[in-house]
């Protein structure tokens, strides 16, 4: 089953926002077209943790290729990458 | 004598491990760090090895079966015909809310009680129970291995546990440092942003979705040890020997909730920038989602940790086993334009010139 757009985007927004504050950092102002990694919002460490959270949340087993800043940088990619993915297997 | 192999703690949360595969049977020699069962939660999964050479005597629990943390996994011994402790011998009978607390759990277990034999003063089983009973019914000295116990008497009444794997790995290298290197420490004072700048332009270049400046600075250190003398290590005995490691594993320190690990990356000194970079990338991701097998975390001759997301402005790391140096990244100043790089490295591989000349070349980045 797939999940619709908003519901993953309420999804991701939880989990960096979840990250966010182990950090010590503020996500609700991000938008779905900010380059997370340029945000400073998480620190390197803290985004290969958000792709990891994502990866097993949407059973994606992501592949070393998969992680580029166009598949994965923004919230709207990465939706958008998910949702591919979903098609793909469904 | 009969040694217990405990579960060990996985999760601060969790008081209780699954028994996720038993990787020996009863009778098997065993050698130090080998494979003897593998154990999980929902959070993590932690292999559990031989701390010696030995036999499996005895294995007291089963696969799939949830045991309590602390309590009897398996027994080794010296040699293969000794006998376990007749009362934990069998398997351990155990349910996730088994009408105890943990703590009496695992008392009952440390020494070979059943519940059934311990009066409870309400209807779970408390730690004050069993202690109640040990008082009235000393245990005796032959019916379980004595633990090893500290002569050093406490200030003040303290419960004590088995150490977590974090704990005992962090003991295994303090111990190292402080029986086995002649452990120093320098730190020069460099401008960060070169790097910053090479390691932007990397990420740039290669689309990749995470800076790869600690990457990169690790790299650069498996690129210089074997010159300068650092991927090597000095055995000990009548006759000491300076090994000289013919490849650099490059360890890599990766906190993962309240789990350290220390990664490996193998034959770093042979990867490409990129490979190396990917490579290690992949490790974190394991070691963030607990996956990390036990090969993953072996081998390392060389060493690299940062505190930088924390904020620390400079740290003395500590050696890990068998390795020569462990470079320590910090936090820059509030200005960014000046940082520590400080190096803990064995002094009877390197003098203080060694090692600062290894450590300004770390300080500047190679050509991408």
């Amino acid at each position: 089953m797939t999940d619709d757009r908003n519901a993953i985007m309420t999804r991701l927004r939880r989990l960096l926002q979840q990250l966010a504050d182990d950090f010590g950092t503020d996500a609700s102002s991000i938008t779905e077209q900010d380059v997370i990694p340029d945000t400073g919002i998480l620190d390197s460490a803290g985004v290969i943790e958000f792709v990891m959270l994502i990866d097993n949340a949407y059973d994606l087993a992501l592949e070393a290729q998969d992680m580029t800043i166009d598949n994965l940088g923004t919230l709207s990619a990465i939706a958008a990458f998910i949702a591919s993915r979903q098609a793909t297997q469904s | 004598m009969a040694q217990p192999v405990h579960a060990p703690r996985v999760n601060n949360n969790d008081d209780v491990v699954k028994v996720a595969r038993i990787c020996v049977q009863v009778g098997d020699a065993v050698a130090a760090g080998d494979l003897l069962m593998e154990l999980e939660t929902e959070k993590a999964t932690v292999d559990v090895e031989a701390e010696s050479d030995g036999y499996v005597l005895a294995v007291a629990c089963e696969q799939g079966q949830d045991i309590a943390v602390g309590a009897v996994a398996l027994w080794l011994g010296a040699t293969p015909d000794e006998a376990p402790p007749q009362a934990s011998a069998g398997p351990v009978t155990m349910v996730a809310d088994s009408g105890m607390t943990a703590k009496a759990r695992l008392l009952l277990r440390r020494h070979a009680l059943s519940a059934g034999a311990v009066p409870r003063t309400a209807a779970r089983l408390t730690a004050a129970d069993v202690e109640a009973y040990l008082a009235l019914h000393p245990p005796a000295a032959s019916s379980a291995p004595t633990p090893r116990r500290s002569s050093i008497e406490l200030p003040a009444p303290a419960e004590t546990s088995p150490l977590s794997s974090t704990a005992r790995g962090m003991l295994a290298t303090v111990t190292w440092q402080r029986d086995h290197a002649a452990a120093a420490y320098l730190e020069l004072e460099y401008d960060p942003r070169p790097w910053e700048a090479a390691a932007a332009a990397f990420m740039r270049e290669r689309r990749l979705l995470f800076s790869p400046l600690l990457s990169l600075m690790a790299h650069r250190l498996a690129q210089f040890a074997h010159n300068a003398g650092a991927n090597a290590t000095v055995l000990e005995g009548e006759t000491a020997q300076l090994v000289r490691y013919k490849q650099a594993n490059l360890g890599f320190t990766v906190q993962a909730g309240e789990v350290l690990y220390f990664c490996v990356v193998n034959a770093a000194d042979t990867l490409a920038a990129s490979d190396f970079v990917h490579k290690l990338f992949y490790l974190q991701r394991r070691a963030m989602g607990h996956n990390l097998t036990s090969a993953e975390m072996r081998g390392a001759t060389i060493g690299f940790t940062s505190m930088a997301r924390w904020g620390v402005r400079r740290h003395q790391p500590v050696l890990a086993p068998n390795t020569g140096v462990m470079i320590a990244h910090s936090a820059s100043a509030p200005d960014g334009e000046s940082a520590i790089l400080g190096m803990t490295y064995d002094h009877r591989l390197l003098s203080g010139f060694d090692a600062v000349r290894l450590l300004k070349t770390l300080t500047q980045p190679g050509s991408y």
